[in-house]
């Protein structure tokens, strides 16, 4: 019994102190890491030039412009962010520029966010900025397919000549099997040993 | 409807031999169980009980005990649906097809056909809860059920054909169940009574049936739509999903096909089966055999046309997801699988089967077996495969995930859900004759009136 205890008391300490370990050297690793790397702050703007939708990224560190530095541009879409072209690196000015395509399909008022990020950049890490403009296409709402009755709608939107013929189908099918059903009661008062019984 | 019957060629007093014969011939196995049958019996309770226990394990810990995952989220229980669903269409083909095109020979067979499509289609309703994680939500089916989608056309189609085949079995029984009525007087009180009850004072009068053959006549029609629809729509729960391999036109009359081909093969078994325990070989004869062999190759063939159409045209093409899943097929892992259906369940049996002697009781029952085994792997091979090769590959799902082999879980359930049909049907046997008297007696062209009126 206790030669059982000492095994269970060996294997439980094992496992405990590798993790303790483990985690000690990734929070020294991590402050390390975050030592080295500086802040950078995103600024966006956006102009509109020789009808080009032009969004310029402001990258700086410190008060100082961030040269070299991929800057990411993204639009936000229903599920996840559909990038603008390559990344484009920054400028002596700490600027980058890219150009949005003039069909993206915005919101009822036709917004689009646009956000521009640093994506695991050696000096910098991570950085992300996020703005609105009105860049994008209208979506009109009311043409929106869920509003309407269709196949691929709610139960309550189901398309009227499909409700129709189901019901039809389904009223003729189980009026006749009831019909049917009925017989089998017709059969018992056609007997006489029922009516005997009675 | 069942007027062409030719003139029986007995005398009365022949007749009235004959039918007594009859009679003692078929209930002789309600009166009586052997070793042999008790065995099977108890095998199949066995292996139903199982099935249950099995099934609370799922209850209680959920779908997780199955091998069922994001990519092979239909395995064992939805092939074996689709089987169930497949066999349960014989009872359209013989008892109401070959009625209503004057095929005489079918008359014996009836019942049989019948009741493989009643158990078959029950527990095709059964295995569709099992399926379900939360069997609790089945209500949700009708109070969130969208018309426009498969599932609920399927639910619809599923009960509506269970409740007309339970009709179609018992309207041409009621003769039967009074017959055991009057005549099983020493068997237990409550059988006694079902068998009052059941009979709804059927004495055989002129207006009874009269009733009865109408109420027949009707749901020989009625079925026939019904039970094409019924494998359409299930073959529809697969066409409508954009996959490859299901994204087919051809899916509907390639499932009906292979349904006709798969019920015929189970009505044979049981021909042979019940023709050898309940000696009835008097009625169920070499005729019957060399008859139905004769309607299995035709639909073997009519089968392998579909098949042709289903995977040759796309190998022709090739096309991208498309062609991973034929490599699969014919060339991969699951080729082994795929040619041996393709072959010892449709090809092989249907050659065979031209030649006569293969047409005898034993030998038409082995292929049949064949056929039968080929058909339900057949549907495994519609459902699984296809879900393990998506247009798009599942993202983050570990690499177990994209292969499947079902759990001890899902092979006890679906081994409980065979064993179950084959339970109904056997304790079937056991409480009413497994061929129709008068359906059969009608056949050979002896008169009904003076069968039933023994009381007058």
């Amino acid at each position: 019994m206790k030669q059982g205890n000492k095994i269970n008391y060996t294997t439980g300490l094992f496992p405990g102190s590798v993790i303790s370990l483990f985690i000690i050297l990734q929070l020294i690793a991590f402050g390390l890491k975050a030592q080295g790397e500086k802040k950078a702050d995103i600024r966006l703007n956006f102009e509109l030039k020789d009808s080009m939708n032009i969004c310029k990224a402001m990258v700086t560190s410190e008060g100082k412009p961030v040269k070299e530095v991929d800057i990411h541009f993204y639009v936000k879409r229903l599920f996840s962010l559909l990038p603008i072209g390559k990344a484009v690196k920054t400028d002596d000015n700490g600027e980058s520029n890219t150009i949005f395509p003039l069909d993206l399909p915005g919101d009822k008022n036709g917004n689009i966010l646009v956000i521009a990020k640093i994506e695991e950049d050696e000096n910098y890490g991570n950085a992300e900025a996020q703005a609105e403009i009105k860049w994008g296409t209208l979506s009109n709402p009311e043409n929106d397919h869920w509003a309407n009755r269709s196949l691929s709608a709610s139960r309550e939107k189901a398309p009227t000549y499909l409700i129709v013929a189901s019901n039809l189908i389904i009223m003729v099918i189980w009026g006749t099997i009831f019909f049917v059903f009925l017989q089998v009661f017709r059969i018992r008062k056609e007997s006489s040993l029922i009516k005997k019984n009675k | 409807m069942h007027t062409t019957h030719h003139q029986s060629d007995l005398n009365p007093e022949e007749q009235k031999q004959e039918r007594e014969e009859m009679r003692s011939v078929v209930l002789r196995p309600l009166r009586h169980t052997g070793t042999i049958g008790k065995i099977w019996i108890g095998f199949l309770v066995v292996v139903f009980l199982f099935g249950c226990y099995a099934y609370t394990v799922q209850l209680r810990e959920g779908l997780k005990v199955t091998a069922l995952r994001d990519y092979a989220s239909w395995g064992l229980y939805i092939s074996n649906f689709v089987f169930f669903v497949a066999i349960s269409l014989v009872g359209a083909l013989i008892s109401s097809v070959l009625r209503l095109t004057n095929f005489e020979w079918h008359r014996p067979l009836t019942r049989i056909a019948e009741i493989i499509a009643v158990s078959g289609i029950l527990f095709a309703g059964l295995i569709i809860v099992v399926d379900m994680g939360r069997p609790d939500r089945i209500l949700y089916l009708f109070n969130h059920g969208r018309i426009q989608s498969p599932i609920v056309w399927d639910v619809i189609v599923v009960s509506t054909y269970l409740v007309t085949s339970v009709l179609f079995l018992y309207f041409p029984l009621l003769p039967a169940i009074a017959l055991c009525r009057d005549t099983l007087t020493d068997c237990p009180k409550w059988q006694r009574w079902m068998y009052k009850f059941m009979a709804m004072g059927w004495e055989g009068n002129k207006r009874q049936w009269k009733i009865m053959k109408r109420s027949v006549a009707i749901l020989s029609v009625l079925v026939i739509p019904l039970a094409i629809s019924i494998h359409t729509v299930t073959a529809w729960l697969f066409a409508t999903t954009l996959r490859p391999g299901w994204d087919s036109t051809n899916f509907g009359p390639y499932f009906v096909a292979g349904a006709f081909q798969a019920g015929t093969a189970c009505v044979i078994i049981g021909m042979f089966v019940f023709r050898k325990a309940y000696n009835l070989k008097k009625y169920i004869t070499e005729v019957h055999f060399n008859n139905m062999g004769k309607l299995l190759v035709f639909l073997c063939v009519v089968y392998a046309y579909f098949n042709v159409n289903e995977y040759l045209i796309p190998a022709y093409k090739m096309r991208g997801a498309e062609a991973k899943l034929l490599n699969d097929l014919f060339t991969g892992p699951t080729s082994p699988i795929y040619w041996s259906v393709q072959f010892f369940g449709m090809a092989i049996p249907a050659v065979v089967l031209l030649f006569r002697r293969a047409r005898k009781p034993l030998p038409i029952t082995i292929i049949a077996l064949f056929v039968v085994v080929g058909a339900w792997f057949k549907r495994y091979l519609i459902v699984t495969p296809i879900l393990l090769h998506p247009y798009l590959p599942i993202q983050n799902a570990p690499l177990s995930w994209t292969m499947y082999f079902p759990s001890w879980v899902e092979m006890a359930i679906v081994g409980a859900s065979l064993a179950g049909v084959l339970l109904i049907i056997t304790v079937f046997s056991k409480f009413f004759p497994i061929i129709s008297i008068w359906e059969t007696l009608e056949g050979e062209g002896i008169d009904l009136e003076e069968m039933d009126n023994r009381k007058k």
